[in-house]
């Protein structure tokens, strides 16, 4: 009998373990059925908002590939947005701070941006700035002083009591503003000219401040989630902040008067935002938002297409992998304010040569990188300013991809076919690009392949994140330094300020200097009129194409990856791929 | 054996960690200093201000002579202060407290899956040697040594929650519940707190059974993964049943069956008791094993444990806290290798210990 019941037993066992083999070899067949890691895929979009309550979705993406087509269509929604619900996201990466002044990943400020508000804010659909917690504000005619009526009856929440605490007043944006000029983020501020010794209080909702000099971009730079306003008392019942230093309190907890209260941070899993009841202002939709942070990319896709997960941080080469999941979208929502160009030193030989520098930039083949390498979610753009920002002229074209062009300008230079006159061949350009550049391989090689074709021998180098710190420290005319060097650039604030000075811009870091273009940058920072100021913006864009300082490359374009029941996403372009307005999200009933 | 020589040779072998210990904090103090070129600079991260990297470098010693400044390191490590991250500028060790307890969870609830399927499919391939049986064993338990851990992951990630949706996709807890108090009481007026970081402990504890149902749920994917993953199942399973078969052709099993024991007996009680000294000793070691496939699993399945905090650091080049998890590692051998052999020496009394 025993011997009976243990062979049934064993069987049994048996059993399951041969169906756990075969389910094993199935997902084997699976996964080598993914599609590769990049594939030639082709996109084409309509880059519009989408409506945050309206029936329809306005905007359109159709992915097509050449092993899968993923196609998102307008579908109609439910046209009263509804409350409730809990969402949840996948993001790669965890902020190390949620701290405004020290924060300084888009993780991170894109929870202080749903947590806590600044004076002003962006409706991301217009673009335009909206008033958060200052009501309306003045510039003085010399565009130094701004006068500002804050917000009354406004309260910071305490999200472990869900109690109402301070009222918000002019004493915590003095303080607010004084505590990120003393900390990493303070730079912005002190770009703007900020001076804290001018500011007044007139009383608890009304203050003035004034800059060293005129700073049309100051209003911009009040949107910045760096400049989110805290709670003076909160601060300062932890230990407060020295100037240089980190309060530990502050880094992991955020305190504010945003649509979210952030009610928890599991470190190396997840933050939970719930809704903020005393918020001031439309009640927003979702009860509770969980932010999971998972650093796979395998694992988001499997979570957005097993259903774990409402919105996805999902890579451009995997898109293709959501083909016949009906129920998730791919929706290309915006344009994103990141760029990734390529400087080119001006002070090394033979980027040294305009004509050089030409040369590179007509022969690159922009639509082969946009469209194969980046599967249609990277856009050519005539820089420095990205489309979409104001001030970008959409009637200047970018840098063209033309052999026969680059091979003239080449010639003119004296290197025809990448040689000097007397047949020896122009040294070995060095292009260096960080390695958490994503994709950065494929377009680098793709780079260096079409420079061969006009004759130029380029040595790519991918460089981790120290080296490229000391590329970037290097002096210009060192030989060490590569002469192309590829980087992001993400703004601080929405303002072609951030993107068009040579002097003021780390992403100008190629030894560039042009009087021209610091006189009209300077211009535009004190001329408050729009036309005016973007007349002058367009100025500095011809005479950067013309230089080729940069190679503008690409622009990155927002998107998203969502299931069906979600309704509203707004997508930032200054926190490109994590700055969603949450408060404006809604989930329809599965 | 003696009581007294066996306590011997625990505290002995509990004294030769020592010498190790030593070992791999100079190494990992090498690593530090001389490996890179700019220590204070890559300690700090690169985005720090100058005056930051230069009082770093006075804090550690930086420019001190190598034996001075290891005297200082080595006073630090002792005395908890491990450095601070650059990205979180929280101290290093605190977050290790923090990802630790979910690192030892998982680890140990891989090992009650590597003990029971490994030994159940050992004895299954060992009494059915040569039979079907035995041939699914085995190439089930290759299959798994063999397997990458990203492979064995993402495989079982695939089956168990994406087609059965049987188990949720990781992470410790529904994110919609609260980490388990712990236990809570008072003795004489004096309130005692007891959190051991161990979910599955701390919901017992505190007599939470909708966390203990979520946390047991959350753990059962990744601690499946990292058991089928490199020395686990698969190993444990040949070990089995080579020892088993072994041990079945023994003249005291044949004596045992001559008695007229029953199948189950023989096998279990006399059989699988001997067969089993080798294998625990292989099982002690894989506790420090399966942290070579933590790293992986943790950082697949959103497991907050000192793996998914050691990838963060690699990522954000977070010196600090690469030298503090490559120590953790490191202690983490010395130990298990201590444990195997003081295991072994008192489950096979035939272990010389002098």
């Amino acid at each position: 009998m025993n011997v009976c019941r243990r062979r049934a037993v064993s069987n049994t066992v048996v059993v399951v373990l041969v169906v756990l083999i075969l389910i094993v070899a199935a997902v084997a067949v699976y996964l080598a059925t993914l599609p590769p890691s990049v594939t030639t895929t082709t996109a084409t979009s309509t880059a519009t908002s989408t409506a945050t309550s309206t029936a329809t979705v306005t905007s359109t993406a159709t992915v097509t590939s050449s092993s899968a087509t993923t196609t998102t269509t307008s579908s109609t929604v439910p046209s009263t947005p509804v409350y409730g619900g809990t969402l949840i996201a996948d993001e790669e990466f965890e902020p190390a701070t949620v701290d405004p002044a020290t924060s300084n990943t888009v993780a991170g400020l894109a929870i202080v941006d749903n947590v806590a508000d600044g004076l002003v804010g962006y409706n991301w659909t217009t673009q335009q700035i909206i008033p958060r917690l200052a009501t309306s504000w003045t510039v003085s005619p010399n565009g130094l002083t701004y006068n500002f009526t804050l917000r009354q009856g406004v309260y910071f929440v305490n999200p472990a009591t869900n109690m109402t605490m301070d009222e918000f007043n002019a004493t915590d944006v003095q303080y607010t503003f004084n505590r990120v000029l003393g900390q990493g983020n303070g730079y912005v501020f002190a770009t703007a000219g900020l001076n804290m010794s001018t500011f007044h209080i007139y009383d608890p909702f009304h203050f003035s401040v004034s800059l060293n000099a005129p700073f049309a971009a100051f209003i911009s730079t009040l949107a910045d989630p760096y400049n989110a306003i805290i709670d003076k008392s909160v601060d300062l019942a932890h230990g407060g902040t020295v100037n240089g230093t980190v309060n530990a309190f502050m880094e992991s907890n955020l305190i504010g008067t945003g649509p979210y209260m952030m009610t928890q941070w599991v470190k190396g899993d997840h933050i939970t935002l719930m809704r903020n009841p005393y918020y001031w202002g439309p009640k927003p939709y979702l009860d509770r938002i969980v932010i999971d942070y998972r650093n796979d990319a395998s694992t988001r896709l499997l979570d957005i297409k097993g259903g774990a997960v409402q919105v996805a941080s999902i890579d451009p080469n995997l898109i293709p992998s959501l083909t016949g999941s009906s129920n998730i979208k791919v929706q290309i929502i915006g344009l994103s304010d990141n760029i990734a160009p390529i400087g080119l030193d001006v002070q090394l030989f033979p980027t040294n040569s305009t004509l050089v520098r030409l040369a590179i930039a007509h022969a690159i083949n922009y639509s082969f990188i946009d469209s194969s390498i980046l599967n249609g979610f990277g856009i050519s753009y005539a820089g420095p300013m990205p489309k979409g920002l104001f001030g970008y002229n959409d009637s200047i074209s970018p840098y063209q991809y033309n052999v026969t062009l680059a091979e003239q300008e080449l010639a003119q230079a004296g290197y025809a076919n990448g040689n000097f006159k007397n047949g020896t061949a122009l040294p070995t350009i060095t292009f260096a690009y960080p390695l958490d550049w994503p994709s950065g391989a494929l377009v680098a090689s793709a780079i260096q392949s079409d420079l061969s074709k006009i004759g130029l021998q380029v040595n790519i180098v991918g460089a981790t994140d120290v080296s490229y710190g000391d590329y970037v420290s290097l002096p210009f005319n060192s030989p060490q330094r590569p002469q192309m060097l590829a980087y992001f650039w993400t703004p601080d604030f929405q303002d072609p300020a951030d993107y068009a000075t040579p002097s003021a811009a780390y992403g100008w870091n190629d030894g560039y200097s042009n009087p021209q273009i610091e006189k009209l940058g300077t211009e535009a920072l004190s001329t408050f009129n729009l036309t005016l100021r973007a007349e002058l913006y367009s100025e500095i864009t011809d005479l950067t194409l013309q230089n080729a300082p940069i190679i503008w490359n690409y622009q990155y374009v927002g998107y998203a990856v969502y299931t069906t029941n979600v309704h509203g996403l707004i997508y930032s372009p200054l926190l490109d791929g994590y700055g969603f307005d949450w408060a404006s999200v809604w989930l329809s009933p599965s | 054996m003696k009581r007294g020589t066996l306590v011997r040779f625990i505290i002995k072998r509990t004294l030769l960690c020592i010498p190790v210990l030593f070992g791999v904090v100079l190494l990992t103090f090498i690593v530090a200093r001389v490996v890179s070129p700019d220590p204070a600079r890559a300690w700090a991260g690169i985005k720090a201000s100058q005056s930051y990297v230069n009082q770093l470098a006075a804090q550690y010693h930086i420019n001190s002579p190598l034996p001075e400044a290891f005297y200082y390191y080595l006073v630090s490590l002792l005395s908890g202060n491990w450095g601070v991250t650059p990205d979180t500028h929280q101290p290093v060790l605190s977050l290790v407290e923090a990802y630790l307890p979910a690192t030892i969870e998982l680890t140990l609830v891989a090992m009650v899956f590597i003990v029971v399927i490994g030994i159940a499919l050992g004895v299954i391939a060992a009494i059915n040697k040569d039979k079907w049986q035995d041939q699914l064993s085995r190439v089930t338990a290759l299959t798994g040594a063999s397997a990458p851990p990203f492979l064995s992951a993402l495989a079982v990630l695939f089956v168990f929650f994406y087609l059965l949706h049987w188990f949720p996709n990781g992470s410790r807890l529904d994110p919609t519940l609260s980490p388990p108090a712990g236990l809570n009481f008072a003795i004489g007026g004096l309130q005692v707190h007891i959190v051991t970081g161990l979910y599955i402990l701390d919901s017992i504890l505190s007599g939470n059974l909708v966390d203990l149902t979520s946390s047991i749920s959350h753990i059962v994917l990744p601690a499946l993964a990292l058991a089928i993953s490199f020395y686990g199942i698969g190993v444990t399973t040949r070990l089995v049943r080579s020892d088993m078969l072994r041990v079945l052709g023994e003249d005291y099993v044949r004596t045992a069956k001559a008695k007229g024991l029953s199948r189950s007996v023989v096998i279990f009680k006399h059989a699988l008791r001997n067969a089993l000294i080798p294998a625990t000793t292989i099982i002690a070691l894989n506790f420090a094993t399966l942290l070579g496939g933590i790293v992986v699993i943790e950082d697949i399945f959103n497991w907050p444990g000192i793996g998914r905090f050691t990838v963060q650091a690699l990522e954000n080049l977070d010196y600090p806290a690469i030298i503090a998890t490559t120590l953790i590692f490191a202690i983490f051998v010395v130990v298990a290798n201590a444990l195997a052999d003081i295991l072994y020496a008192m489950l096979d009394p035939r272990v010389q210990l002098e």
